[in-house]
């Protein structure tokens, strides 16, 4: 059985019959030799969130989550429609599931999403996406003494600052956490 | 890592509380940061560095035992801003391995004493800091992280007792014994097994219910603490199963923690072999106490002191929700993966 020691972002455990996906953990030791996990907690099932405290070494229930692949459709009002190619199921995803995925979204490409009883928990996004420039401005003379970047657009529609070399048609790297420019690929 | 205009306001900061201490009187004074014999309060792990003439040394996680030290040579009032170290288990926003302790010492004084101090401390430095604002309704409101606080004094206190009730439900003179206390903790679902301590029920209950309830518009001064959590302070005449040990709160966050200092040179190095004994059970560092720490408390007078993170201090005054964000190198940026 799992302890708190391996407690992690991402996680799903039972907790209170139910099953929870660990949003947040960290430790605290308010004295005496005693230490602590406090974790945010969200109920998968009534979406409810929850702050709870464990003691540090205290057993844990983890709950197997297993990844699919998933092929990503189309969107669908604030939703995002993915299908299992294989079974052509297909599956609904919120915004909130995706965070800042939502702008790097590919139709037609595979992505895995982590399932619990044929329900999907969370979306797995890389760290890092390769997007193909649609849009970028020439450097003009003017602006390379104001600025080293300059706006661009990538296939998917999103938009960011980058190099004043990156040209259209230049695939780029972009760090889907923070949203920036990583590099040229 | 912190901005240059948090970096000037850190420096206005400590000038303001270094004033605020002198003009009162107390003695600023400065004790080694390299020790033989740290204190063992086992909640965190000691830094160990090379050996200094053969002895195995530390980098001091508090300056208390040698500021006692000096009150017991016939030091009156003193005070001291200085580094201390402790290894926690990982960084988070309110911790750094590395940080600056603000300790002051009040002979022939109580806890009591130094809620005032506290008081008078963070009323002081939000004056000094917002002379320029005319606006009386403003005169007591500061703001932290987006909400106001209203720091008019006195602040609102509660002893722990008080808050097992309120907030947990809990009657504290039951819980204090294990088996009482056991029982109550399943009834709230919390797990509970052979090897669970008297602390871990305590810490959890006060964890999960009570700290996250406190009010966060006022500051709060929580005293009282159950005799095992009593640390360094002593025990209360009119009731032991309680000591004379007092944190407090602003905004959520803990800023300090002081006692009746526990002046019984028996007690103290009872405590502290318990303390070590502790450590060993938790597989951390240990190491012989401090035996002329245990020995100048013999001869040092009635006397309640308090450390304060300054760090802390600085973020409230700062408006910033880490401590990364006060210091001009976070261990995180120093010791990267």
């Amino acid at each position: 059985m799992a302890t708190t020691n391996d407690l992690k972002k991402g996680m799903c455990i039972t907790f209170k019959d139910e099953p929870h996906l660990i949003i947040e953990k960290t430790f605290v030791s308010p004295g005496k030799g005693s230490a602590f996990c406090r974790t945010k907690l969200k109920n998968l099932r009534t979406k409810y969130v929850l702050d709870f405290t464990f003691k540090s070494g205290e057993k844990i229930e983890e709950t197997p989550l297993h990844t699919a692949e998933f092929q990503y459709l189309y969107q669908q009002g604030n939703e995002f429609v993915f299908m299992n190619p294989r079974t052509y199921e297909q599956i609904n995803l919120t915004e909130e599931m995706l965070g800042n995925f939502k702008h790097f979204l590919k139709e037609g490409d595979s992505y895995q999403i982590y399932m619990l009883e044929g329900e999907p928990i969370t979306f797995r996004a890389p760290q890092k996406v390769r997007l193909k420039v649609t849009e970028a401005e020439n450097a003009t003379k003017g602006n390379t003494v104001t600025s080293t970047t300059k706006p661009v657009k990538v296939e998917t529609g999103y938009e960011l600052q980058a190099p004043l070399f990156v040209k259209t048609g230049d695939v780029i790297v972009i760090n889907t956490e923070t949203g920036e420019y990583v590099e040229r690929a | 890592m912190a901005k240059i205009s948090i970096i000037k306001d850190r420096e206005k900061i400590i000038d303001i509380v270094r004033a605020f201490f002198k003009v009162r009187g107390f003695v600023e004074v400065e004790t080694p940061l390299l020790v033989s014999a740290p204190d063992p309060s086992p909640y965190n792990e000691v830094f160990e560095t090379s050996k200094v003439r053969g002895k195995r040394a530390f980098l001091t996680p508090s300056p208390e035992f040698f500021m006692k030290r000096l009150l017991a040579q016939g030091a009156n009032n003193i005070f001291q801003i200085c580094k201390a170290f402790r290894n926690p288990q990982e960084l988070n926003p309110f911790h750094n391995p590395e940080f600056t302790i603000l300790e002051w010492y009040r002979v022939n004084a109580t806890y009591t004493d130094l809620m005032v101090d506290c008081e008078n401390l963070v009323s002081h430095i939000f004056k000094s800091l917002s002379k320029q604002i005319k606006s009386e309704k403003l005169k007591n409101s500061m703001s932290y992280l987006g909400k106001k606080i209203d720091i008019t004094l006195p602040w609102p206190r509660i002893s722990v007792k008080e808050a097992f009730n309120k907030y947990a439900n809990v009657d504290l003179d039951e819980f204090m014994d294990l088996k009482t206390a056991k029982r109550i903790a399943q009834n709230k679902s919390y797990k509970v097994e052979k090897e669970t301590t008297w602390e871990q029920l305590y810490h959890q209950i006060f964890l999960n219910e009570i700290e996250p309830n406190f009010p966060k518009d006022k500051p709060l001064i929580l005293f009282d603490y159950p005799a095992p959590l009593a640390a360094l302070s002593q025990i209360k005449k009119t009731d032991p199963r309680y000591a004379e040990r007092f944190e407090f709160y602003i905004g959520g966050v803990e800023l300090g923690n002081g006692y009746s200092e526990l002046t019984d040179s028996k007690e103290q190095k009872k405590r502290l072999i318990g303390d070590l004994k502790e450590r060993k059970k938790l597989c951390m560092k240990t190491f012989p106490y401090d035996r002329k720490f245990v020995e100048a408390l013999k001869s040092i007078p009635k006397t309640a002191g308090i450390a304060v993170g300054i760090d802390r201090l600085i973020m409230l005054f700062t408006n910033s929700a880490t401590i990364q964000e006060v210091l001009p190198f976070p261990a995180n940026d120093i010791f990267t993966p």
